[in-house]
């Protein structure tokens, strides 16, 4: 090294006092770069499909142009044929009846458990360069790792991870995502929210990271423990997870029995069971009557 | 280690995400740290150092493997920067005539201004006059810390040449900060 003069060798020890702002999580940023990279990958596919189809459709055109009008006629009817047709042929459709409970194996060794009344469809080209599937009702996912986002979409919003265990509970009014193992991005038109380990949020119409929960029991979600984990819950909705998982219906004898809530863990084994100790929360009487159950 | 560093290069070319994850790990924080040194901003410093890796993931297919990583991300974060600068020019030129606040005042606010000042005249002038090259070479060595020699592996270059260019900066540092001594 050439000598320093005395100025130099301030400017050279001042220079590195520099107070810098720490890097952010890797792990996360990773995360979020690695979604980016799946999406250009898959735009630019699209991309250089379409440069590859547009020349010799140019080629076509000149050469048949007198039959140009044919050409657009069963082109337009093929449009509108082909998506039921294409629908049907390309897309796989698990579902459970109330009652009924089912575990499913994807194509890239993922499991979902469905819980009764829920639905799950997917692509049949599932894990070539996508994981996308759609769902309604409940599931528990178990999700291997993979070279592409594993993305489930509910009528409300997006849920998008790598690899990880978490649930989805999507019913009328909204979503809630709890996550057992990993990180899970939870995302609908206006906003996206970073879940980790141990924390849950429901997503309905005040959707915001200020929601975040973290989740207060042990055998989270309830449903996969066979428990009803119910807090400052309204009895009508403790009621249609009872209809779902048991096969009955529920009849309030006061319309205003909905609004009670129920707070406490709920073994839900038998019917019996999860009814007595509802019985014994809210202090009112139940009634069978063939499968319709009547609450005084 | 450049060696290695060539072969995950030739890896990410051939669409390999591990060797990317790898780069990425092993050059984030330091790329944010270089980021940060110019725009002054933890947030926008994080955005323009993931587009960094992503442009680097869309262009994969131009990566030279023989070529300095540091050297290739140093640049797209750079103009990345100036592109950002570009945008927020006329807001800066308001900011620039207001006095700042915001310092805090220790047992001899005299010193300590002089000092902070100084540092931030040096920082000042690290990313408005010193020439890419030069300032890359001088952000590693004083911020990061790092060695000539290891600073030279990082960027393909000779010892020498490393030594040159910081002395090169420092006397353009000098030069510019007459007032300030």
């Amino acid at each position: 090294m050439k000598k320093l003069d005395d100025i130099q060798k301030l400017i050279w020890e001042r220079s590195a006092q520099v107070e810098l702002p720490s890097p952010p999580d890797k792990e996360a940023v990773w995360m979020r770069l690695s979604q980016h990279m799946d999406i250009s990958d898959m735009d630019k596919d699209i991309n250089q499909d379409q440069q590859r189809l547009a020349p010799p459709a140019q080629r076509f055109l000149s050469k048949f142009k007198p039959r140009i009008t044919y050409a657009v006629a069963l082109g337009l009817a093929l449009i509108f044929a082909l998506p039921i047709a294409y629908d049907s042929l390309t897309t796989e459709t698990f579902m459970t009846q109330t009652t009924d409970f089912r575990t499913l194996e994807l194509p890239d060794g993922s499991t979902i458990r469905l819980n009764a009344g829920s639905q799950i469809k997917y692509k049949k080209d599932f894990n070539t360069d996508h994981r996308s599937l759609a769902m309604t009702g409940e599931a528990y996912f178990n999700v291997q790792n993979g070279n592409t986002p594993f993305v489930i979409q509910t009528n409300q919003g997006q849920v998008t991870v790598l690899g990880t265990s978490f649930n989805v509970r999507s019913r009328e009014d909204g979503f809630e995502v709890g996550v057992n193992e990993g990180i899970v991005k939870v995302s609908n038109d206006s906003k996206s929210v970073i879940l980790h380990k141990g924390q849950m949020i429901k997503v309905d119409s005040k959707f915001d990271e200020k929601n975040l929960q973290n989740i207060s029991y042990t055998n989270y979600p309830d449903w996969m423990h066979e428990k009803l984990v119910c807090e400052q819950t309204p009895l009508s909705e403790v009621c249609e997870e009872i209809e779902r998982t048991f096969g009955i219906s529920f009849e309030f004898a006061n319309p205003s029995f909905s609004d009670i809530t129920v707070t406490g863990v709920i073994d839900a084994k038998d019917l019996n069971t999860v009814l007595s100790t509802i019985s014994l929360l809210t202090q009112h009487e139940f009634k069978f009557n063939g499968d319709t159950c009547t609450i005084f | 280690m450049a060696e290695q560093e060539q072969i995950l290069l030739q890896g990410i070319k051939n669409s390999d995400k591990t060797a990317f994850n790898q780069l990425f790990f092993d050059f984030h924080d330091t790329l944010f740290r270089f980021v940060a040194y110019r725009v002054q901003d933890g947030d926008l410093a994080e955005d323009i150092t993931q587009e960094t890796f992503l442009r680097v993931w869309r262009n994969r297919e131009s990566i030279q493997p023989e070529k300095s990583f540091f050297s290739l991300i140093a640049r797209i974060s750079t103009n990345l920067c100036y592109d950002h600068f570009r945008h927020m020019e006329v807001r800066h030129r308001h900011e620039d005539l207001l006095p700042e606040f915001g310092k805090s005042h220790f047992d001899d606010p005299e010193a300590v201004n002089q000092a902070t000042m100084l540092q931030e005249e040096i920082q000042r002038v690290v990313n408005d006059k010193l020439p890419d090259k030069c300032r890359n070479i001088f952000i590693l060595s004083r911020i990061e810390g790092k060695s000539n020699p290891e600073i030279a592996e990082l960027l393909g270059l000779s010892v020498r040449t490393v030594e040159n260019q910081i002395y090169r900066a420092l006397k353009v540092l000098k030069k510019n900060l007459k007032n300030y001594l």
